[in-house]
């Protein structure tokens, strides 16, 4: 297998992280950009997204996960939807009892 | 190295969640807390980290084409710019020490009862605050300082690992076909820029305009 691993490039050219590397860059000064806007409470929404895009790119392509494992996508996938029902708990939890009362 | 960053995901997420129902809650105490935080200065460690993040993913592919001196200078390159993040994170930190911005016993309101004293709030306009919503603000420092603090200590392991990876590259280590540390650290660091990739705008960036 060794032997094969030097024609096997299997980390995608450099020039995604280039490309990665930029669009990470484009979002920080959008983001402080964004955060000079009057948007009310859509400022946190967009600040939000442009955040989640960032990290969706770092995931795919800087920690190979586009064109990792199945089981490591389902992993990942699984992980996210777990904290999305912790969170959502501790919120509905939040808004039913105390909220506005402190 | 997924299943473990995946716990370090619930880790954070935590804490996000925590800072989540504050902001909520104090708003317009964390909207004068994150106007004393400096945009320059986070946002050139945002470009430093992002920086750092691309010469590790360098790092890898380099280690992959057995291209030694070249997979050692990304990793030198990445400590270093880890090592400026820190300073950076350091100057903010004295900063916020000399103004009694601490939470605890010396923690002081004067920049949120009399914002007049203080030319960072002047700069930012802020507005007094009553007595009661002033105080909340120490609870916005208590979690930057908890966020930001265990997100630095993340990277100082991260450094400490990387001075091990240097040590073992000069030696061919990584270049003759094993490569899974090095892409499985990279994994790691590229985690640690996620973080902070959300801590940016959630802690620096509250009603800017």
């Amino acid at each position: 297998m060794s032997e094969h691993s030097e024609h096997v490039q299997s980390t995608s050219s450099p020039l995604v992280y280039v490309a990665v590397y930029l669009a990470l860059l484009a979002g920080v000064g959008l983001t402080i950009a964004a955060s000079h806007l009057n948007l009310g409470v859509f400022n946190v929404i967009v600040v939000l997204a442009i955040a989640f895009t960032q990290a969706g790119l770092v995931v795919l392509y800087s920690m190979h996960l586009k064109r990792g494992s199945l089981l490591n996508k389902l992993s990942v996938g699984a992980c996210f939807f777990v904290l999305l029902i912790l969170v959502g708990m501790v919120l509905l939890d939040c808004v039913s009892r105390a909220w506005g009362s402190w | 190295m997924w299943l473990f960053l995946l716990t370090e995901v619930m880790f954070f997420g935590g804490l996000f969640t925590v800072y989540m129902i504050y902001r909520n809650w104090y708003y317009p105490a964390f909207v004068a807390g994150s106007h004393q935080l400096s945009i320059p200065m986070g946002g050139l460690n945002s470009v430093l980290l992002i920086t750092s993040s691309f010469t590790m993913a360098l790092a890898v592919w380099f280690a992959e084409a057995r291209k030694k001196s070249a997979l050692v200078l990304c990793l030198i390159l990445t400590f270093v710019l880890g090592v400026v993040f820190l300073g950076i994170k350091g100057l903010e930190y004295k900063e916020k020490f000399e103004k009694h911005h601490f939470p605890g016993t010396h923690y002081s309101l004067q920049s949120f009862i009399n914002p007049a004293s203080d030319p960072v709030a002047v700069a930012a306009g802020d507005k007094a605050l009553p007595q009661d919503t002033a105080q909340r603000t120490e609870l916005f420092f208590s979690l930057y300082f908890a966020m930001t603090g265990m997100h630095a200590m993340h990277m100082i392991v991260g450094m400490g690992i990387l001075a091990f990876m240097i040590f073992r590259a000069r030696a061919g280590a990584y270049t003759a076909g094993h490569t899974q540390f090095v892409e499985y650290f990279g994994y790691y660091w590229h985690f640690v820029d996620i973080v902070w990739i959300f801590l940016f705008p959630l802690l620096y960036l509250i009603n800017r305009h």
